[in-house]
């Protein structure tokens, strides 16, 4: 079989993690964290039992303005973790802070114990953390295959001098089989030998993501990974991000659809002007105020984040008796 | 019009040295640009660099004529590594403003009156060159004249033409092997988009450095022969000039293709001698017609040519943007 189940287990849920497999659907049911958070407080910066990634004091400033200021963050292993937010939260900035694609103007991040702050965004590959764009990055001219095989790590041909030897061609081969059995996996076959460029948005959120895989990663961390997407696609990514669970990755992921964040993330944390403002499980961060102010005071004369809206609405009817907001239309 | 004597001028120009040199420095572009996506405007400094290294090896250190290649060589990587560690982390067109300035900087620099006993100064260097022709591989009769059908050639020319095409092929082909290779799917994706690559783990920085100094010593080895074949190295013939027509054959064959460099490169070199011999052989009539009218004389014949040149690069960047070699769909999904 694939590498990928030699993959990143954390030793609490060593018993299910991997048990998906690489090609089987998985289900809802499957969740092998279900039950970590039990015990974890709902307040920002609160422990986990089995931390995966820690931020600690990570602060980043642009010129006069606080874009990240995070006390603390642990991303607990093996769970799907939302990060969400009004925009401008600094959700993204924190993203590239914590990926090394940004330097942070003090603080430390740590993955699985290791101290990475300061390490090179490349070499973050190797140590099992893997991120995708906002912007979708497909590279355009190349081919979908070619786009999967640059995902693998530890390539010898990919250092020059070996370019020229015969010396890399048994690991080609490895690695396009291996290729070849994601782009199976999240149905793109059919694109294999197409210049990525040519496909559609989300094609293009799938080959990203199945890319990111190739680098067989622990931690894995989608920045918007459904922005874009047309409804019936969202489901098939849905089922991929739960798959990616189902096999012991950790998997971060920001977003703004309350619907996608309440269906798969088994932990959520908010972020609001650049500080974490909450945390908890997606039934907690429904029902907090301070959530729903954050929200508020940043687009009550917008139609952002409409999936939010409604619940918001609930409340807000709830306290005034049925009124509706108004979004785009005057108030009469 | 003597046709014979044109089509002869032209079909000689297609296989000519000039060909291979630019075919080969285009070679050493599209490794840059092409695959790379590095915007070099200084292709001709890396091309002075490899000369000047052989020129003053063997005719200032009197060294061996292959020390001399060696330095060359080793000149136009130290040219990279100072244009690239500076600049190839920051956005591409640093290295573009770059390039065309320590381009002029060379040029300026080796014929500075300071450096004459080095380089020669404005008068550059004479004698260097007979190693390459006296040497016991060369089969050829260097002052003898040898037929083929129509075409003559002295064998001091067929020499260079031989090492020439033995080398660009061979140089094309190792370009090809590494661009088929891992190491040249990490490069393009670079081109694509250097965050998604490092995101993957590729080391962008180090690749695009590599490349540069891949394409520069390509460009080098293109100076060497330059100057080997015209047996000596003037300054000033190391202008920007060089560098934008070396744009254009890469623009014209189509960038990141393997072949593209050489077609392109022969196209061009083509056009311009047959412009060139048609325009000096037209009979009285129309000869007069132009003098008349736009002033065509013997006197600016080479300065009509390169305008005609330019007006067939116009259209074809109208018409056919991706080159001969490109495809116009991947042109399209340009969509960085």
């Amino acid at each position: 079989m694939t590498a990928d189940d030699g993959g990143p287990t954390g030793p609490d849920f060593g018993r299910t993690a991997g048990g998906g497999g690489a090609a089987n659907a998985v289900h809802e049911h499957d969740n092998p964290v279900a039950g970590a958070f039990a015990e974890v407080a709902p307040e920002p910066g609160s422990a986990k039992p089995d931390p995966i990634l820690i931020a600690d004091g990570v602060t980043k400033r642009f010129g006069g303005l606080v874009a990240v200021d995070v006390d603390h963050l642990e991303i607990q292993r093996g769970a799907i973790t939302a990060l969400i937010g009004p925009n401008g939260a600094g959700k993204t900035t924190f993203f590239n802070l914590l990926t090394s694609f940004d330097k942070p103007n003090t603080g430390r991040v740590s993955l699985d114990g290791a101290d990475i702050s300061g390490v090179a965004s490349y070499k973050l590959a190797k140590r099992g953390m893997v991120r995708t764009f906002q912007l979708t990055k497909a590279l355009s001219r190349m081919t979908v295959i070619d786009n999967m095989k640059l995902g693998a790590t530890g390539q010898v041909g990919e250092r020059f001098l070996n370019a020229l030897l015969p010396i890399w061609g048994r690991q080609e081969v490895e690695v396009e089989l291996r290729a070849d059995a994601l782009l199976d996996r999240f149905n793109l076959t059919h694109m294999r030998d197409e210049f990525a460029g040519t496909m559609s948005g989300g094609q293009r959120k799938l080959v990203e993501m199945a890319r990111a895989l190739m680098t067989e990663p622990k931690l894995v961390m989608l920045d918007e990974p459904m922005a874009g997407v047309n409804p019936a696609l969202t489901q098939s990514l849905l089922g991929h991000v739960k798959g990616l669970r189902a096999e012991g990755r950790t998997v971060i992921f920001v977003e703004h659809d309350m619907d996608v964040v309440r269906d798969i993330s088994d932990w959520v944390v908010v972020m609001a002007e650049g500080q974490i403002i909450a945390e908890g499980t997606p039934d907690d961060i429904g029902a907090n105020q301070d959530v729903i102010d954050a929200y508020l005071g940043s687009h009550t004369d917008h139609d952002f984040f409409d999936d939010l809206e409604e619940e918001v609405d609930q409340e807000v009817d709830a306290a005034a008796g049925g009124a509706e907001i108004p979004h785009d239309e005057e108030p009469s | 019009m003597d046709w014979g004597f044109i089509l002869e001028r032209t079909f000689s120009t297609m296989f000519g040295v000039e060909v291979v040199v630019f075919a080969l420095a285009a070679v050493g572009l599209n490794v840059q640009f092409g695959y790379a996506g590095l915007l070099n405007f200084g292709q001709v400094g890396f091309m002075a660099a490899g000369a000047y290294g052989l020129g003053v090896s063997i005719n200032y250190f009197q060294w061996n004529f292959l020390v001399g290649v060696a330095f060359g060589l080793v000149y136009s990587v130290v040219l990279a590594l100072i244009l690239g560690v500076p600049t190839l982390r920051l956005r591409a067109d640093y290295l573009a403003i770059v390039t065309i300035a320590a381009s002029e900087t060379i040029r300026l620099f080796v014929r500075w009156r300071r450096m004459q006993e080095i380089t020669g100064g404005s008068e550059g260097i004479g004698e260097f060159s007979d190693p390459f022709y006296d040497t016991a591989l060369n089969p050829f009769n260097v002052g003898q004249r040898y037929d083929f059908g129509p075409f003559s050639y002295v064998g001091r020319d067929l020499w260079i033409l031989l090492v020439g095409w033995i080398l660009l092929i061979s140089i094309v082909l190792v370009v090809k092997r590494l661009m088929g290779s891992p190491w040249g799917r990490a490069l393009k994706a670079i081109r694509e988009d250097e965050d998604a690559a490092r995101a993957l783990g590729k080391n962008a920085y180090v690749y695009k450095l590599q490349a540069l100094a891949l394409g520069g010593v390509i460009g080098g080895l293109a100076g060497m022969l330059q100057v080997v074949q015209k047996g000596s190295i003037q300054p000033d013939t190391f202008n920007p000039v060089i560098t934008f027509t070396i744009w254009a054959i890469l623009i014209l064959g189509g960038p990141g293709r393997t072949w593209s460099p050489i077609i392109g490169s022969m196209i061009y070199w083509t056009a311009v001698s047959f412009l060139e011999n048609v325009l000096r052989g037209l009979p009285e009539g129309p000869a007069d017609t132009l003098e008349s009218t736009i002033g065509l004389s013997d006197f600016n014949v080479s300065q009509v040519r390169f305008i005609l040149v330019g007006l067939g690069l116009l259209l074809l960047a109208r018409y056919r943007p991706q080159g001969i070699f490109g495809s116009r769909e991947e042109m399209a999904l340009d969509d960085r």
